[in-house]
């Protein structure tokens, strides 16, 4: 199972986000993607989802262009956690995990099956006692909880997030990324998250892509990736790289854009691009 | 194995069980029907209501039921679960709880649309049905347009809605500053009523809004999925932009297909979606059976007031519509976190 981007380009009314990217997501590993604002982080998950259309290249899964997957089938394959959600102020938690299931079941009430794909769902994110609850009156942790749950209704083998983490206090964080190394190793699914944290990024990813100006600068494994000349060239910052617990970890020690050093997009050769 | 959560307990919700709900919105729609028709000039006792239908009453009581005030209530039912529906879909299309039918445009092309035939055909009042309702769907296809920009996105869809209403609204104002000779029954239409009007009108109502009604019920589901947001129901696999344009135009069908017969009727398409939902929750499969059920209930109702409060004179059902909605309406909002 795999899901790849391949020279692909991603626009918005003419103007270029991501531009000939490549690169793959495989079943059962988790992919950090990196980089400052703007670096084309969220069009390439929405790329890679098929909510956003190529503009050159492609995205493949198993080696089949996304383009030829009919809608319904292809969200039977990749869930999609968005960055923002709606406000749904008086919905259940479980009517929102339930809606997981449309691709597979239409939009009636789901059939037995269904319902025991959603008691694991909610199980999986830890929501069982609040299948009934409405979702307004849930923290932050536990909502961007219940979206995840409808995606994994969808009983999908990919799982995108983009910046999951955002606005939630930090023990929601990590009981948040620790779901999801759960998910990848119990149920094998292969799962690309948009991170702002770098080291929150190497310490959850097996592979991390880093992106700058719309372009894949490094992937690899976490330390290949977590370079202070990269991180300095993409983010504008300077730090130091040590080694905490076996991972990389990034420590910031002064922002390089005001006096120019960096933080201008650099081409995919490691050089500042004109 | 999981262990499967229970029919019920998926979208459980507090309260009485739908089904009940539905059937106590049944019994109030059923109860403001046998009201209305047992009020009037002649009163029928509801116990005879049956009989006296059937013809074994008078011959003025057998004309007066069959001739005025079932197909009288029955249209009302009509209108107001058409509105109500229209309101609870147009809710879900642009994501805003005070989206109702007069806000794309549906109301005011058809308002117009009324003036304009009322003015150059003044001896043919049989077209003022089908030109308002070629204009209330002419005004909500061209808010659809308005707000295409690689798609037709709800806050696009709202701003185009309320701009067109404002500028098809003063139209119509000018047509009754510059012809009221000709638009002396205009007010009636205006407001909205539903005295005088009978079989054929019901009728032809029915053969728009009955479709679009069944349509739109069968189709209910997606909307739970199109309101999640565009890239949610994408990721879902619901192609947002399609179904959003087929979701106006059953709104638009069922909003023009009222404002047709029973002119431009204000709050049923806000008041009875907010109402049901506060019963039976957001979920669209049931929220809008229930919109439908209590707006028939609500309007049917409202007419009985319109029809009986000042007897022998009768308010326009709009009036009342507006009196009963604007506290009840407001009632709903402090019920509201």
């Amino acid at each position: 199972m795999a899901l790849e981007a391949q020279g692909l380009c991603v626009a918005y009314g003419g103007r270029k986000a991501v531009e000939g990217l490549s690169l793959g997501i495989r079943g059962g590993e988790i992919l950090a993607l990196v980089g400052p604002n703007g670096s084309g982080k969220t069009s390439l998950l929405k790329a890679l989802a098929g909510v956003l259309p190529a503009a050159g290249g492609g995205v493949f899964l198993d080696a089949r262009p996304l383009a030829s997957y009919r809608r319904r089938e292809l969200a039977r394959r990749i869930g999609l956690v968005a960055q923002v959600h709606p406000p749904l102020e008086d919905l259940l938690v479980a009517e929102l995990v339930g809606y997981g299931r449309f691709s597979r079941e239409g939009a009636g009430p789901p059939g037995a099956r269904g319902r025991k794909v959603i008691a694991a769902a909610l199980r999986a994110v830890g929501l069982e006692a609040f299948a009934g609850r409405e979702l307004a009156r849930l923290s932050g942790g536990e909502r961007q909880r219940a979206w995840i749950a409808m995606a994994l209704a969808q009983e999908p083998d990919f799982l995108l997030l983009d910046e999951p983490t955002t606005h939630l206090d930090l023990a929601a964080q990590l009981e948040l990324l620790a779901l999801l190394k759960e998910l990848r190793d119990q149920r094998g699914l292969g799962i690309g998250i948009v991170l702002h944290d770098l080291n929150q990024a190497a310490a959850l990813a097996d592979r991390m892509a880093l992106l700058s100006g719309g372009h894949l600068l490094a992937s690899g494994p976490p330390r290949e990736v977590m370079r202070e000349s990269l991180l300095s060239a993409s983010f504008g910052v300077a730090g130091r790289v040590f080694d905490a617990g076996g991972k990389p970890h990034f420590a910031p020690e002064r922002s390089l854009r005001h006096n120019g050093e960096a933080g201008r997009p650099i081409a995919p050769s490691g050089k500042e691009s004109p | 194995m999981s262990k499967a959560l229970s029919p019920t307990a998926v979208g459980a919700r507090s309260g009485p069980p739908f089904i009940i709900t539905l059937v106590g919105l049944a019994s109030f729609l059923a109860l403001a029907a046998v009201t209305s028709l047992s009020l009037g000039a002649i009163r029928v006792h509801p116990a005879a209501l049956f009989s006296a239908l059937s013809g074994r009453g008078s011959a003025a009581t057998l004309l007066i039921l069959r001739g005025i005030r079932l197909p009288r209530v029955l249209l009302g039912a009509l209108v107001g679960a058409s509105l109500s529906l229209s309101g609870c879909l147009l809710q879900a299309v642009m994501r805003n709880p005070l989206a109702a039918p007069n806000l794309v445009g549906v109301s005011s092309g058809a308002g117009l649309a009324a003036l304009v035939a009322m003015i150059v055909f003044p001896g043919k009042p049989g077209l003022v049905m089908p030109l308002s309702f070629a204009g209330g769907l002419g005004a909500a296809l061209l808010v659809y347009l308005l707000a295409w920009k690689r798609g037709a996105r709800p806050s696009r869809l709202i701003l185009a809605g309320v701009a067109v209403s404002s500028l098809l609204g003063a139209a119509a104002n000018a047509l009754v500053a510059l012809r009221p000779d000709r638009l002396l029954g205009a007010t009636d239409f205006m407001v909205g009523a539903l005295a005088g009007r009978g079989w054929r009108q019901l009728g032809l109502a029915a053969s728009y809004a009955l479709p679009a009604m069944g349509a739109s019920l069968l189709l209910s589901g997606r909307l739970n999925i199109l309101a999640l947001g565009d890239e949610a129901a994408l990721g879902l696999g619901l192609r947002p932009e399609r179904n959003r344009a087929v979701f106006l135009a059953l709104a638009a069908l069922l909003a023009a297909s009222a404002a047709s017969v029973a002119g431009l009727l204000g709050f049923v398409g806000l008041v009875a979606p907010h109402f049901a939902r506060l019963l039976v929750g957001a979920d669209f499969r049931r929220f809008a059976p229930a919109s439908a059920l209590f707006g028939a209930g609500l309007l049917v109702a409202c007419d009985c007031l319109a029809r009986c409060l000042f007897d022998p004179l009768e308010l326009p059902v709009g009036v009342v519509t507006a009196i009963v909605g604007a506290p009840v309406f407001l009632g709903l909002l402090r019920e509201k976190r």
